[in-house]
């Protein structure tokens, strides 16, 4: 019974066909599962329709959340030609996602192969045409090579980053990540100012420059972000500036700045008010 | 004396990665000494070397409290060996007093699904699983093993998550973690009181409790709570916590989760907790650094 059960909520959670049923009739939608009339009655109990469409969206979010921490500028590239969620929905639905693929037998696959999956699934967008923009490519081959999954062990037995030495193979048998990719790209210390200046070694044009300034005396109301535009200083105040920071807020780290000046510059009050505001508007990205 | 005067007093502390390289604890020391009394860490099971990196040069300078992401607690599969023998490595490395872990399913299919927390189901049969779940973790450990409740975003199982725990104490004999955010998140996605289920709930054997910040997300005339730990505590979880922390008399730690939250919140979040603590509780709490 318990598999049963465990099947029925599996697919409550990662298939969206399942789930729309299931939100639209419990009861039948547990019987399709192939659970008996008892235990259709008893878990359907305590359903709350609503709370099963958030936890789709939610986990959404923070699939989202992960693999932005991967290709932070790749993400800005494609919200100026995309909606935010709706190339991270294409991704999930497409033959890229995880899920639909074989799981590999070496351990530690989820954020490897998310991180794979999702290059793939740019990577071919940009091969058939679908997307069109020249540097692309190479925004996102920096960004996967940056945040790889594949630690490269050094000469001497020691670990380093990706992109120095040899690339290392999962499937060799000697292979021991000492950091799994998810655990490491939430550790790392990363700042879009840090990727724009690597990003000039390309010698790409930059479609976006974006530069947050925190001045230190700056007060709630006169916070500023700027953003460099096609050689056009854009220059947004609050609330347009919330809009723009998480937008522009590509993983823990940078919500973490933020939140921590927010911490630092406003009062507690002011601070719920700012998050029910950004919650409301969807803007939110939790770690 | 009781099974639960074994477990060390810890105090308040909070958790959250660590750079070593910018260690948050020192920005925490720096801007005000004192204030934590200990440090909650998680690692995954193969990662000792970040451990001995990260952690282990600050085992005689404060407690390390050790919160495992692996151990598959509520799954439909058996708990893998290397994962149990890694968790145990880490354990004993961090001579942590207890370990706790989220009664959730923390892999699928091979896949560590850390990114999207699954809380377990609550069903009677999910119990007798979960039971020997948390039976062959307690023998495999060298310290005890703490479950703790997950967040709901929606409940599937005739069972509330007290008396799912309840029954999990009857029959494990286990003591508890209970995350005070995680519970008003679900007494909120079930329309329920905060309070509900807790007459009956054995209080005793809640040993740690965590606090973390939130966001409440609206839809309609329904709300969700999300954890939120770059963010504050909310004013409904701080709440939750007075009314509940009185009736833990085995309480031996609260931590703050806190990754992504400034220095300065950190320690005044720390501060208020005692200062809770000391007001509605008897847990020995040192009322110097309570906030004021």
């Amino acid at each position: 019974m318990f598999a049963q059960q465990m099947k029925a909520y599996e697919d409550i959670l990662f298939n969206a066909d399942f789930r729309k049923k299931f939100i639209e009739n419990p009861h039948a939608a547990l019987l399709e599962a192939g659970l008996s009339e008892e235990e259709a009655d008893r878990l359907s109990q305590n359903i709350n329709p609503v709370g099963v469409k958030w936890d789709g969206r939610i986990r959404l979010i923070r699939i989202v959340s992960t693999l932005t921490h991967a290709y932070p500028t790749t993400h800005l590239i494609l919200c100026g030609i995309m909606g935010e969620m709706e190339i991270y929905e294409q991704y999930m639905s497409s033959s890229h996602y995880t899920d639909r693929q074989p799981m590999p037998h070496y351990p530690f696959p989820h954020p490897g192969m998310l991180y794979e999956g999702f290059y793939q699934f740019v990577m071919e967008k940009i091969e058939t045409g679908e997307i069109q923009i020249s540097f692309l490519k190479d925004v996102l081959e920096y960004e996967k090579n940056r945040f790889s999954y594949k630690l490269v062990a050094s000469e001497s037995g020691g670990y380093s980053e990706a992109g120095d030495g040899k690339q290392e193979d999962p499937t060799d048998s000697d292979w021991t990540p000492r950091v799994n990719p998810f655990v490491y790209v939430h550790r790392f210390g990363y700042h879009i100012e840090d990727i724009r200046k690597a990003l000039t070694r390309f010698k790409t044009p930059m479609p976006y420059n974006f530069v947050l300034q925190f001045v230190n005396d700056v007060k709630k109301d006169t916070m500023v972000v700027f953003k460099v535009e096609n050689g056009n200083l854009y220059e947004y105040n609050l609330p347009v500036a919330y809009e723009e920071v998480f937008r522009m807020s590509n993983g823990v780290n940078q919500v973490s700045d933020i939140v921590n000046f927010m911490n630092e510059t406003m009062s507690e009050s002011e601070l719920y008010s700012f998050l029910k505001f950004a919650s409301n508007k969807k803007l939110l990205i939790s770690p | 004396m009781s099974k639960a005067d074994l477990f060390p007093f810890l105090g308040v502390g909070f958790s959250s990665e660590v750079d070593v390289k910018d260690p948050l604890y020192e920005r925490v020391e720096a801007q005000e000494s004192g204030v934590f009394d200990y440090f909650g860490y998680s690692v995954e099971y193969y990662d000792l070397a970040l451990f001995n990196e990260n952690y282990a040069p600050n085992l005689n300078r404060f407690p390390l409290l050790f919160h495992t992401i692996d151990l598959n607690i509520c799954g439909d599969k058996p708990i893998d060996k290397n994962i149990m023998n890694g968790v145990k490595e880490l354990a004993l490395a961090s001579k942590t007093p207890w370990v706790t872990s989220d009664m959730a399913i923390w892999r699928r299919n091979g896949e560590n699904m850390s990114a999207s927390l699954i809380p377990g189901i609550l069903t009677r049969e999910a119990l007798e699983v979960t039971a020997e779940r948390v039976l062959e973790i307690y023998d495999a450990l060298p310290v005890p093993f703490l479950p703790e409740n997950a967040p709901y975003w929606f409940s599937f199982g005739e069972m509330h998550i007290l008396e799912f725990m309840a029954e999990l104490v009857n029959k494990t004999d286990c003591y508890l973690c209970l995350d005070i955010g995680h519970l008003y998140g679900y007494q909120l996605a079930r329309g329920l009181d905060p309070l509900t289920a807790l007459d009956g709930f054995p209080m005793d054997r809640v040993i740690e409790m965590h606090l973390a910040g939130g966001v409440i997300w609206s839809e309609g005339q329904h709300t969700v709570y999300e954890d939120a730990h770059f963010a504050p505590v909310l004013p409904e979880v701080w709440d939750l916590f007075a009314k509940v922390a009185p009736k833990a008399n085995n309480l031996k730690a609260v931590t703050l989760e806190a990754e992504g939250l400034s220095p300065q919140l950190i320690n005044s979040t720390i501060k208020r907790i005692k200062q809770t603590l000391v007001q509605h509780t008897n847990v020995p709490v040192n009322p110097a650094k309570v906030l004021r």
